[in-house]
């Protein structure tokens, strides 16, 4: 696995994490539940600039960025506030994961960000009723 | 740095139970976020065990030194969790998710109990939860250093894990 086949997945990652988050910030009222709806608003912005970035990382490396897929699995339902936030910490575990994996398989500036990205994930799911873990992304070592 | 029995034989069950972190990240998700392609991630051939006779490998070596050095950093910052507890009842019960986190951390670093260390730490209950505010986020800038440096992937995103860990700390209860 190279360091670009490691930031292509992330990249597809972000895709998907854009996707949601497109969806659920339809499926939230900002009125009725603006927190909710600040928080679903704030992680798209931050998935749709992740996205930009690894783009443009990958083509600086003379890689074509691996497009995004039509359309997505969207968990349902995808009604309540309760809905909302249960697909959005979904989003972020999923995010921790991969990010842990491609800072495994990067070294340099690449890991560093996979680092941040990471980091970010575990914080945002916070956002969303997630539980402080103990090993973020990497949880087959919480058995222990 | 001479060989420590206990670390190796931490980091290879670190690297062990890390290989499989490729297929967990890209398996099957709540979302189908990412399309399920699971690749083996690359085995670091410490993984299986050498013989102990094995010419010293460079890399091997810098990791060694990198669990050793988290691994005394961890236990400081536990020391001063403990610490800011003491007499405090009620910073102790704040801080007792934190203080499992780095024992659960050291556990994963080293087979061997960590050297007792003894921190005071004064002041009011405000003053010991922002003491241990400044050690955490200080540990968790160092995590995310050592997780650059690491020469082997998997102990990498451990120690990136063990950060984003301290961060979800400070970002959550007695510490936000």
């Amino acid at each position: 696995m190279s360091p670009v086949d490691a930031l292509q997945r992330a990249l597809a990652a972000e895709h998907a994490a854009t996707y949601v988050y497109g969806a659920i910030g339809a499926a939230t009222s900002v009125s009725a539940t603006p927190d909710l709806f600040a928080d679903v608003s704030a992680g798209y912005a931050v998935h749709r600039a992740r996205r930009d970035l690894l783009s443009a990382r990958l083509r600086d490396r003379g890689a074509e960025p691996v497009a995004a897929e039509a359309a997505y699995a969207l968990p349902e339902p995808l009604r309540s506030p309760a809905d909302v936030t249960a697909a959005a910490l979904a989003v972020e575990r999923t995010c921790e994961e991969t990010y842990a994996w491609v800072v495994e398989q990067t070294s340099g500036e690449d890991r560093q960000a996979a680092v941040t990205a990471l980091t970010d994930a575990a914080v945002r799911a916070l956002a969303f009723r997630g539980s402080p873990e103990i090993f973020p992304g990497i949880g087959e070592h919480t058995d222990r | 740095m001479p060989d420590s029995p206990s670390l190796r034989t931490s980091r290879r069950r670190v690297l062990a139970v890390s290989t499989s972190l490729g297929a967990l990240a890209l398996g099957t998700t709540a979302c189908d976020l990412v399309a399920p392609d699971p690749e083996p991630a690359e085995v670091d051939p410490s993984a299986s065990g050498t013989s102990p006779s094995a010419a010293p490998d460079p890399d091997e070596d810098a990791d060694e030194q990198l669990v050793a050095r988290v691994a005394d950093e961890v236990s400081r910052t536990l020391a001063v969790v403990e610490a800011a507890g003491r007499g405090r009842p009620q910073v102790r019960r704040s801080l007792r998710d934190l203080g499992r986190t780095h024992r659960a951390h050291l556990a994963e670093l080293s087979d061997s109990p960590t050297r007792a260390r003894r921190v005071r730490v004064g002041g009011d209950e405000g003053a010991a939860v922002r003491r241990v505010r400044s050690a955490e986020q200080q540990l968790q800038r160092r995590l995310a250093r050592a997780a650059v440096d690491a020469r082997s992937g998997p102990l990498a995103a451990l120690l990136a894990s063990m950060g984003a860990a301290i961060a979800q700390q400070l970002a959550s209860g007695a510490l936000a």
